[in-house]
Parts: C-alpha cells; structure tokens; sequence
C-alpha cells in the first residue's frame, strides 16, 4: 500500500525546508505545513473521535504544539509520522476525559468527496462509509486508531508504531483484530 | 455475459474514507494560524539608537526599544531572500537591553563561496539591524557571527 504522504513536488518546498523555515519563526512555512498534511490529520481525527468540533480542536492543539517544539523535532521520523502522534496524543488525552457522544451523520457525509460521473455510487458510498464510522466507533481505540492509519492514512506499520508509540507487533496484533471485526461487520453490505 | 466481481464492503468503504476530505478545511486552517498568532513567545525589547549613535532621544530622557522578535523577522526574511542560503537558526544576544551579538546559523547550497557569501551576508546583517534600531557604537563587524551547519544541493529554501 502506498503512503498517502502528499508529493510536494517540483518547485514546492520539502519538509525539510519547511521545517527549517518554521523554526525561525516562518509562520508562512508552517502554513504549508498544516495544509499539507492538516487534511489528513483532520481527517483520521475525526474518525477517531466521532466529533466535528473535537477533531477541530484535536487538530489545533496537535499545530500548535508542533509550532511550540519545532526545535525539538529531531527527523528521526519523517515530519507527517511526527504530526500524527501529536494528533494521536490529542485524541488519545480527549478520549481519558469525555463521555461517548454519538455519531454525527451529516459529519460524515462532508467528509465524502462526490464522486462526480456517478451519483448513485456516491451515495452508495456515504452509506457504506457512515456504516464503516459505526462499526469503527464499536472497535477498541487501538484497533481503531491502527486500523485508520494503515487503511485510510496508508502508514506502514513501523510509522503506525512510532505515531501510537506502541512496537510494531502490537501494531500487527491490534490491527488483525481490527480488520476481522471490521470485516465481519460490513458483511450485509455484500 | 461476463459478471463483474463482487466488491469486498470494506474494501470499498474503505476506498471511500481515503478519497474523503474534508470540504471546510480552509476554516479549520484559518483557525490554527490565528490561534498560532496568538501564542506569545517571549521576546526582549532593544534599545534603538539615533544617528548621534546615542540612546536617549530628547531632553526627557526618552527612548526607544523595539522587540527582539521584530528584529529576528526582519533578519530572516532578510536571509530567505536568496537561492544560496537559507536561515537555520538565529540567536540574538542581548545584554542590559542593548544588542550585543547577532548569530546565525545557515545551510547553504552546494558550490556556493561560503566564505564570500559569508562576508556579504554580514554586511547585509548589519545594515538590516541598523535599519531597525539605529548604530549602536558598540555593535560592528565582529558582532555577527555566522556558521554553516549544512549544504544541500539546490536552493536550501526549497530542498
């Protein structure tokens, strides 16, 4: 499965030198950053959590405290891994200290991109997804949150690890189980 | 007729969460930037000199200080401006509210004369700090210390 890491490609500045920019206080730069990579962190929040206003505030606690210890990131691992833990940490620290809310449908439907040439397998899709949320709401949070990065965000497993701060055989065991509960409950989609 | 094969639910759905983006992040993106621009970091005001290189500017006694970050900014834009160079780090040392000292770390791009683009580049810090804070008598040449820490092959802006 290929990352999802977006391609800044040619002419468009790497991480690396977004980073370096951020670091002396290039509020520019750091702009690239968060809408680099802000999508999919918003994203793989927001399925975490359940909650439009949550997966908000997740977000942006995540940049701002990447905007406080850019100094601190060492690029032992690549700069999205390093945003997804601190959005993970968010979630995670969101998690401890709320009550369960219920999904919220019409989030899910904005989350969908339309598919243009059929409407029809459109709206097949925000069903199949908005039974995909139910059904990961149900999951253990490790296996929710191993199951979005590799299956949505595209991580490898050593990235998944590094992002949860969890070994990579735990990453296996919690995303096996994931994906056979997972599987089990989407089959009256067949 | 051929029959297609029965696509796997998940598998589908799962397709469907990675093409999905959310369709309002240009506000949720807004938002993180203002709520970045709100967050402080300290920062220690300098005193500003005129061109009598003096501190006090009229018979009251008065004077001027600007921020040490709006001195920091004006430096790195100052050094972004180039495809041979691009600002890693930039200290400033102040002391008893007068600018001491102005250090800069760099990556510079390969092939570059590090030693010319150096003695430039100091150049350029010094009239860029004069320009903000006036000629402090103390502050000259050897003020300005400048270290390359990297090389990159192209602009180190982009690379």
């Amino acid at each position: 499965m290929a990352a999802r890491a977006p391609d800044p490609g040619p002419g468009t500045p790497s991480d690396e030198a977004l980073v370096r920019a951020a670091r002396v206080g290039d509020d520019d730069a750091f702009r690239q950053i968060v809408d680099r990579y802000g999508p999919g962190m918003y994203r793989y929040a927001m399925r975490l959590v359940g909650n439009e206003n949550d997966a908000g505030e997740v977000t942006q606690e995540a940049f701002v405290s990447a905007w406080r210890s850019l100094s601190g990131f060492a690029g032992r691992s690549s700069l999205r891994t390093w945003l997804f833990r601190l959005v993970h940490r968010r979630a995670a620290d969101l998690q401890r200290h709320r009550r369960p809310t219920p999904i919220n449908d019409d989030l899910l439907s904005r989350l969908s991109k339309p598919a243009t040439d059929n409407p029809l397998q459109h709206v097949l899709d925000v069903e199949l997804v908005a039974a995909l949320q139910t059904a990961l709401d149900e999951l253990p949070w490790h296996q929710r949150a191993t199951w979005l990065l590799r299956e949505v965000e595209g991580m490898s497993y050593e990235e998944i690890a590094e992002a949860m701060a969890l070994t990579v055989g735990s990453v296996r065991g919690h995303l096996h189980r994931g994906r056979r509960t997972l599987a089990e409950r989407m089959t009256r989609w067949r | 007729m051929a029959l297609e094969p029965p696509v796997d639910p998940l598998d589908r759905a799962r397709r469907a969460a990675r093409d999905a983006d959310p369709d309002h992040w240009k506000e949720i993106s807004n938002s993180i930037m203002s709520r970045l621009r709100s967050v402080v970091t300290p920062s220690d005001p300098i005193l500003a000199f005129d061109e009598r290189h003096t501190s006090v500017r009229d018979a009251e006694g008065s004077r001027t200080l600007v921020s040490a970050r709006v001195v920091t900014a004006v430096l790195r834009r100052l050094m972004q401006g180039a495809p041979t160079h691009a600002p890693a780090e930039i200290r400033l040392t102040i002391a008893e509210e007068r600018l001491t000292g102005v250090g800069v770390a760099l990556v510079g791009s390969y092939g570059v004369d590090l030693i010319a683009l150096a003695d430039d580049l100091r150049a350029d810090l010094m009239a860029a700090v004069a320009a903000q804070i006036g000629r402090d008598p103390d502050f000259g040449p050897g003020s300005v210390d400048i270290a390359f820490v990297d090389v990159v092959e192209g602009d180190p802006n982009c690379v």
